[in-house]
């Protein structure tokens, strides 16, 4: 079953993709978009249940390689890493769009903060954010849409502790709902935003954006497994060639080709289609196709409380603190970290940030489990070219496909950073009377960025300005992979509002890019 | 990476962790393992629960990995999968590595805790005697053995009331998230 030709085929259906099938959809073209994963019903499918959503969720089958290998998280359902995320909608300050100008390192981006600025306002009215204009540190805005949560007893100990230190806590920016909208319930302060929102109060994109995508025609198809591009004699994309969901191979042709599988997935992808004309994969003349990865310096410090309280209840995700966001020289290192009150369920702290010790180590820790207040630190990852995704050379999947393997260490600056923002939130925890803290060595992330990553110069870059590959004309890269820097925030607002900027060009130029 | 050990290294560093050598057969073993397992016979069981009780070491008035059946989550996980296999190959291992202990036979289950802790400590790090543990599956066995082991405990609602962790809470939510617990 082959099916006809469209104007626009969407390779992942998550942050991105599912952006992108809305927008362009909406602009009259035709559109169908593919995921690897499954589409949820949250009503049916999700639980309360940290056990089950690691068994639906964690499936990625990835080669760690490097000094510091990191575990990657990703999703594989329509609405991709959404349907898990903490829904932290951050906007990248001005200053991360000019890393190399302001601090000598890195790279600048090709686009300004300015760029993205509506952007980011229409991806947040979409989505429906909760947050306040209190932040001292957050970019001049308007009001977001709703107003913020209220913050459970874990945030609260927490902004004690901060306010006691000068510093400034403020209610996360969530795209969680905190009032009806949109047809949809409010966050009923359950606690599972992990685990996939069961009241779909989290704005993940398979709930937001897929349905309006839809409403216009757009066509999602689930569990579909993508193997490669072809190009035709031209050099531009021809088909995309896919497993089907019973298992047949097939091709689907369409004027113009979007991958958007993540920084990790996308250039396994591109490195995978190679040819005559693009003998070392898609996109790829630049050598730079699976380059620079970069993630977030990832910490968490647990402070040990004499009386409960209870952090599993409520928004984990409540409170976030940018004091240490920009380049102060003072600390020895250049860019920052966003302090991010979180909590997990028991299995998650015992295997995953306390998967370290065992015995009465451990259990002294769990014993503990209703005494802890805890915050994630999530600091700016600096680009190396030596930070890779390839191919593995021997291991494959189940199609033949090879698997991804990230390599992955930390530079100097990172290390600097991190320890900074460890003893930051260790004082935070005994500003607001913890008896102990306790850090968490815990590496993994689910952050993924930079691997295709956009610039002026073809030499130097993968996509353009508007994720558009130097190499192929009618080929885009839109996701966490265009990044050039990966700031000390969340990434995931900024892939949506660069989706929209790319789904708005693409529709605006549909004359030149569609023939 | 395998440090590779040599056999009389190992009796050494295993010894270190207990009173010595002089071993003396203690508590457990009998009363473990109560329920047959499917895919374990019953002396791997009581491995399987030998272990679990050092890596989840609990007291007396709390929910112990027995009490909590432990071993039904491990059993209902790893059935039909490949880590069946990665299973059964690490509790033979850690036989052989009691083996090496002392005189005569010996096997993990009947060693007291201290031992057993310094043979896991062993198995996760890799550093083994290359004859004890040819494949090298080691460090991966026992790290599929801990997670199951927390997997299971952790996901007990009677053990959940021990640490004082409320679990699902659909579709009520938790609606006094935003209060101080009653101390």
């Amino acid at each position: 079953m082959a099916e006809r030709e469209v104007d626009v085929c969407i390779i992942g259906c998550g942050a991105a993709g599912a952006v992108l099938a809305k927008e362009c959809a909406e602009g009259g073209l035709s559109v169908i978009a593919f995921d690897e994963g499954p589409r949820y019903d949250p009503f049916r499918d999700f639980r309360n249940d940290e056990l089950y959503a690691m068994k639906i969720f964690d499936r990625a089958r990835i080669v760690l390689d490097g000094d510091d290998p990191i575990k990657i998280f990703m999703v594989k359902a329509v609405g991709g890493g959404t349907v898990h995320y903490s829904a932290i909608s951050l906007r990248f300050h001005e200053s991360d769009f000019r890393v190399r100008s302001l601090d000598g390192v890195a790279e600048d981006w090709p686009i300004t903060y300015k760029d993205l600025e509506p952007y980011y306002d229409r991806v947040e009215r979409t989505l429906g954010v909760a947050g306040s204009n209190i932040n001292p540190f957050d970019v001049p805005r308007g009001p977001y849409p709703l107003p913020p949560h209220e913050l459970n007893t874990n945030s609260q100990v927490i902004a004690r502790g901060a306010r006691k230190l000068g510093l400034h806590p403020v209610p996360a920016p969530l795209a969680i709902l905190s009032r009806p909208y949109d047809g949809r319930f409010p966050c009923n302060q359950c606690g599972f935003c992990f685990e996939g929102c069961q009241m779909t109060a989290k704005s993940s994109t398979d709930l937001v954006y897929v349905p309006k995508a839809e409403a216009h025609g757009a066509v999602i198809r689930p569990r579909c497994k993508g193997l490669r591009l072809e190009v035709n004699k031209r050099g531009l994309v021809e088909a995309f060639i896919y497993i089907d969901e019973r298992g047949r191979e097939q091709r689907q042709k369409a004027k113009l080709f979007i991958v958007a599988c993540n920084a990790v997935n996308t250039p396994r992808l591109l490195l995978n289609s190679t040819s005559n004309l693009f003998p070392q994969g898609l996109a790829n003349s630049s050598g730079l196709v699976g380059k620079y990865f970069m993630h977030n310096t990832v910490a968490a410090v647990f402070g040990r409380f004499e009386h409960k309280i209870n952090s599993y209840k409520g928004l984990p995700q409540g409170l976030i603190i940018q004091d240490f966001y920009e380049t102060d020289p003072r600390r020895g290192f250049v860019r920052g970290y966003t302090m991010e009150t979180f909590y997990a369920g028991p299995i998650t702290l015992a295997n995953g940030f306390m998967g370290h010790v065992w015995g009465d180590e451990l259990m002294d820790f769990m014993r503990g489990y209703a005494y802890y207040a805890a915050l994630f630190l999530s600091g700016e990852d600096l680009p190396n070219e030596k930070n890779t995704v390839t191919l593995d050379p021997d291991l494959k999947d189940e199609h033949g496909m090879p698997l991804p393997r990230v390599t992955y260490s930390y530079g100097e600056n990172e290390i600097k950073l991190r320890a900074h923002s460890i003893q930051m939130a260790e004082a935070i925890m005994r500003a607001a009377g913890a008896v102990k803290t306790i850090g968490s060595p815990a590496r993994g992330t689910a952050h993924l960025m930079g691997t295709c990553r956009m610039g002026t110069d073809p030499s130097r870059s993968v996509v353009n300005p508007f994720c558009q590959s130097h190499d192929v004309k009618n080929l885009f890269i839109c996701d966490g992979s265009v990044f050039v820097t990966s700031t000390g925030g969340n990434p995931t607002l900024t892939i949506q509002a660069l989706a929209t900027r790319t789904a708005d060009y693409i529709v605006h130029e549909k004359a030149n890019l569609l023939t | 990476m395998n440090l590779k050990l040599t056999r009389r290294a190992f009796i050494q560093l295993a010894g270190a962790g207990s009173t010595g050598l002089l071993l003396t057969r203690v508590e457990l073993a009998s009363a473990r393992a109560s329920a047959p397992s499917r895919i374990f016979s019953g002396h791997q069981a009581r491995t399987v629960l030998a272990a679990a009780e050092v890596i989840i070491p609990t007291r007396e008035n709390e929910p112990s990995v027995v009490d909590v059946n432990v071993l039904d989550y491990i059993d209902r996980e790893i059935r039909g999968s490949s880590e069946r296999a990665l299973f059964v190959e690490g509790l033979a291992g850690l036989d052989r590595l009691a083996g090496l202990l002392g005189r005569g036979p010996r096997r993990f289950a009947d060693l007291p805790a201290a031992q057993r802790i310094a043979i896991l400590k062993m198995v996760e790090a890799g550093t083994l005697p290359v004859d004890a543990w040819p494949s090298g599956s080691g460090p991966l066995f026992f790290r599929q053995l801990r997670r199951r082991i927390v997997e299971g405990y952790f996901s007990s609602p009677l053990v959940w009331k021990f640490i004082g962790y409320g679990g699902r809470s659909q579709f009520i939510g938790y609606p006094d998230f935003n209060r101080w617990p009653q101390q």
